[in-house]
């Protein structure tokens, strides 16, 4: 098992989690997407860490995860205003920023 | 014996995966997330980043799919799963997710090497997170204080 | 600052001075401007006396100041003067002298009377400058200039269209000289590196006889435009909407005489390329069909003028067999008798109020004895009746045609001498003799002009009586500047050609006054007879010349290209200026398609975003 058996999973994760932004129209699903996204970037932090034979991979790692929390909450709190704001969670219906 | 648990875990994190993305109940998305997250914490185990993996299972697993459920609790289920997904953002999204990927790969291969005994384990982590990034760690914090406030205030109903 | 730079820069005074009063309307000094005129080109004139009595065998330089110097062409304004010079400074400032107190009386009252004297002195400045040139480029200053200062004078009465027309007409047949003039000097400036006349006169034998031919071939165009020969004649005779003064000046005694100095001066290059031949023809061709057309005109003026157009080519013609000096000669004669003529067709019309057709004259010469008597004297000049000044010049010129092997040349310039003849003899007693035919109510008018006109009428025709005298110290003298290419001919066959021509100028003479005054034949029956009418009326029409040039340069080409012009400019320009509008339009409604508020599009544009960028690092 080389470290590219890691970078493999982490571009896998990725590309899942990109199908799911690009594809869903759902919000909550756009979120799952980007949390894999997330999980994404960890796996090939750790992968990096195995490569160089160090810690900072795995130390960035915690970072990448708090901020990854921080975000979710934030992102749900909005979601949650949203919905009550116009009963649907579908990006269509936020289409303001349009021409 | 890691490799064949190493591969196996990976493919159940990546299957689950996939599963979340493109199912149309948004609960059963959510539950196959956390089923996902936790193969991965099995995969940094195997691999050797037992800290980290423990890590994960309780941030990730008990921490943000129990918020994103939660928060799916205060909605109607039923009409999320009216969503119509369209066959040209799909197609879109594969392509252009498959690009990337394999894209990413090829570059990633040129960076080639063998495992290195890992520096890995509560302490080899703590030394170097309390002493030389501590600032980084108390900002951090800071960062998520700054979050829990910010969720509360905007998901706060308006008296 | 030596003698030259006098000479030439006194009239320039003349005309700052002359102008400022124009300009700025100082009334004490509008009607007195001839003074600042008269004593500049005064003392040009004694200076210029000087220098030719004093060169000797001399020649001598001057540097005035330079001009600019670019990218290995310095120019700088000086003079070269030489015999050739010598001669030119003299003739400019006497016949400008003489015309300068002329038109003390002519203009008198004229309300541009300051500005015609400031125009004056620009001109005489402008062909001394020419004149007096060391390079190329300071010939071209004073060839351009001289220019100017013609459009100018010919419409000086600028509020009168024909005036206006003229004027312009003469600048534009002048500019196509030009513009072939401009590119000769490109050449030259290309083959040798340098416009010097020295430089350039020295290393002539370096470039090869095509290149020698194609530049005197492109200053020979010059030279027609300026000297007014076929194909670029039209507009000498339109300029006679000038004051009579200045046609005397410019249009009969200098600068006409321009090309041909020009020619003489660049004799190296003529010499050494085969041009020579083309400018013979040219000046033959002018030589006869200007005489031809002459004895039809019935404007005094008119038919001066294209007895200078007939003259001129005979010196073109002269040049054309190699006979530079003789053509100087006839140059220098030429200017005395013709500005007497003008002068005198001045005094002429002045005493009619301005009337010109000599079908309304008649039986002058009682009225204004000194006019006549130098009119003929002028006249006889002109159609060489020896022992006048013509007789000499024209002879000369006509045997060098003949003994240099030029046949046909020898040929139609005789033939020319008897139309001379009969044109100026059909004028002579078409105005000053037989039965006056204009309004009694004139006569009460008609009297000499005052002694400023009449002055220099007398004093001109001096020389047109002794100048043929001076040949043989002209030949001499001009030598040492530039060659004349003759062939000794045997004194019997001299005296043969002598003898053909004089008698048939007599024998022109002599129908002239059968015609004209004897009434023993009648001009009308000539001009009504059907073999004769149509070719009189092609000959009178001037060989349809101006129609020939309106037809396909003002309507086809001029016309033509607005036309052209304007259709790019609806289809072309509009169309580029509109189609950008409407590209920035089109592409705008295309372009905003991709705002389309939805999440989901934007992520999807990062990524591909980041896969270009991606695939762009792997490919390079």
């Amino acid at each position: 098992m080389t470290p590219f058996s890691l970078f493999l999973l982490s571009g896998l994760l990725l590309a899942i989690g990109l199908f799911g932004i690009v594809a869903r129209r759902n919000v909550i699903s756009l979120f799952f997407g980007l949390e894999l996204i997330l999980n994404s970037a960890n796996v090939l932090l750790v992968g990096f860490s195995k490569l160089h034979g160090n810690y900072y991979g795995e130390l960035f790692v915690f970072f990448v995860l708090a901020v990854a929390a921080a975000e979710a909450a934030v992102g749900l709190a909005i979601v949650v205003a949203i919905y009550r704001m116009k009963r649907s969670i579908n990006t269509e219906d936020f289409r303001t920023l349009r021409w | 014996m890691k490799e064949i648990l190493f591969y196996l875990f990976g493919v159940i994190s990546a299957v689950l995966a996939l599963l979340s993305v493109t199912s149309k109940n948004v609960i059963k998305g959510g539950v196959a997330l956390l089923g996902s997250f936790i193969s991965l914490g099995a995969v940094y185990f195997t691999v050797g980043a037992e800290f980290v993996g423990i890590i994960q299972v309780i941030v990730y697993g008990g921490a943000i799919i129990v918020l994103y459920l939660f928060a799916l609790l205060t909605m109607d289920v039923k009409k999320i799963a009216e969503e119509k997904v369209r066959g040209s953002s799909a197609a879109a999204g594969a392509f252009l997710s498959i690009l990337l990927m394999i894209l990413l790969l090829l570059e990633a291969s040129k960076i080639a090497g063998k495992v290195k005994p890992a520096v890995s384990g509560a302490k080899e982590l703590a030394l170097p997170l309390f002493f030389k990034y501590l600032l980084p760690f108390e900002i951090v914090s800071i960062l998520l204080l700054v979050a829990t406030i910010g969720a509360v205030a905007i998901a706060r109903r308006e008296e | 600052m030596g003698v030259a730079f006098w000479i030439t820069f006194l009239p320039l005074i003349s005309f700052l001075l002359c102008g400022a009063v124009s300009f700025f309307r100082i009334n004490s000094f509008r009607q007195r401007s001839h003074y600042f005129g008269v004593t500049a080109v005064g003392i040009s004139l004694i200076l210029s006396t000087v220098t030719l009595l004093k060169i000797g065998n001399r020649t001598f330089s001057e540097t005035w100041f330079d001009w600019f110097t670019s990218g290995g062409l310095s120019a700088q304004f000086g003079a070269y003067v030489d015999q050739l010079t010598a001669v030119m400074f003299f003739v400019v400032t006497f016949i400008s002298f003489l015309v300068h107190i002329y038109s003390i009386g002519y203009m008198h009252g004229d309300p541009g009377y300051d500005r015609f004297f400031a125009y004056l002195g620009l001109f005489t400045f402008s062909m001394l400058a020419l004149v007096a040139a060391p390079n190329f480029l300071q010939l071209f200053f004073g060839w351009e200039a001289v220019g100017l200062s013609s459009y100018l004078l010919i419409g000086f009465w600028f509020r009168r269209k024909r005036a206006a027309d003229a004027a312009i007409k003469a600048f534009l047949l002048n500019r196509v000289g030009d513009f072939l003039f401009i590119l000769g000097l490109i050449i030259i400036f290309w083959t040798f590196g340098t416009l010097d006349f020295h430089e350039v006169f020295s290393s002539v034998n370096s470039a090869s006889k095509a290149t020698l031919s194609l530049i005197g071939l492109l200053l020979l165009g010059g030279a027609v435009g300026k000297s007014a020969q076929v194909p670029l004649h039209t507009w000498l005779a339109d300029a006679m909407e000038g004051p009579t003064p200045i046609s005397a000046l410019i249009h009969a005694a200098t600068m006409v005489a321009a090309g041909v100095f020009m020619i003489a001066r660049c004799f190296p290059i003529y010499d050494g390329g085969n041009v020579l031949p083309i400018v013979g023809i040219i000046g033959t061709v002018t030589a006869f069909g200007a005489a031809t057309v002459g004895l039809t005109q019935f404007d005094i003026k008119r038919v001066l003028a294209y007895s200078t157009l007939s003259q001129l080519g005979y010196m073109f013609a002269a040049l054309g067999v190699g006979a530079y000096i003789y053509a100087m000669f006839h140059l220098f004669t030429h200017a005395f008798f013709k500005a007497l003529l003008f002068l005198g067709s001045g005094s002429v019309i002045h005493a009619m109020e301005g009337e010109q057709d000599i079908r309304k004259m008649g039986g002058l010469g009682k009225y204004m004895p000194i006019t006549t008597a130098t009119f003929i004297i002028g006249s006889l000049a002109l159609i060489g009746i020896p022992p006048l000044a013509g007789f000499f010049s024209k002879d000369r010129i006509i045997s060098a045609t003949f003994s240099n092997g030029h046949t046909g040349f020898w040929f139609f310039l005789t033939a020319g001498a008897f139309l001379t003849a009969l044109y100026m003899g059909r004028l002579i007693f078409l105005v000053f003799f037989g039965k006056e035919r204009f309004e009694t109510r004139e006569m009460k008018h008609l009297h000499e002009s005052p002694t400023v006109m009449t002055l220099p009428l007398i004093v001109l025709s001096i020389p047109s009586v002794v100048a043929g005298f001076l040949g043989e110290w002209f030949e001499e003298f001009l030598k040492q500047a530039i060659p004349n290419h003759v062939e000794e001919l045997p004194h019997s066959t001299e005296l043969i050609l002598v003898t053909i021509t004089v008698s048939l100028a007599l024998l022109g003479l002599l129908i002239s006054a059968m015609v004209y005054f004897a009434r023993k034949i009648d001009p009308e029956s000539i001009t009504e007879n059907p073999v004769i009418k149509p070719i009189y009326t092609l000959i009178y029409n001037k060989y349809y010349f101006d129609e020939l040039y309106n037809l396909l340069f003002v309507r086809g080409v001029g016309f033509g290209l607005g036309r052209l012009a304007s259709l790019l400019d609806r289809y072309v320009i509009d169309g580029i200026v509109n189609g950008t509008a409407q590209l920035t339009k089109w592409s705008g409604e295309i372009l905003r398609m991709t705002q389309t508020g939805v999440v989901n599009t934007y992520v999807a544009y990062m990524v591909a975003g980041t896969a270009i960028i991606l695939i762009i690092l792997l490919l390079f």
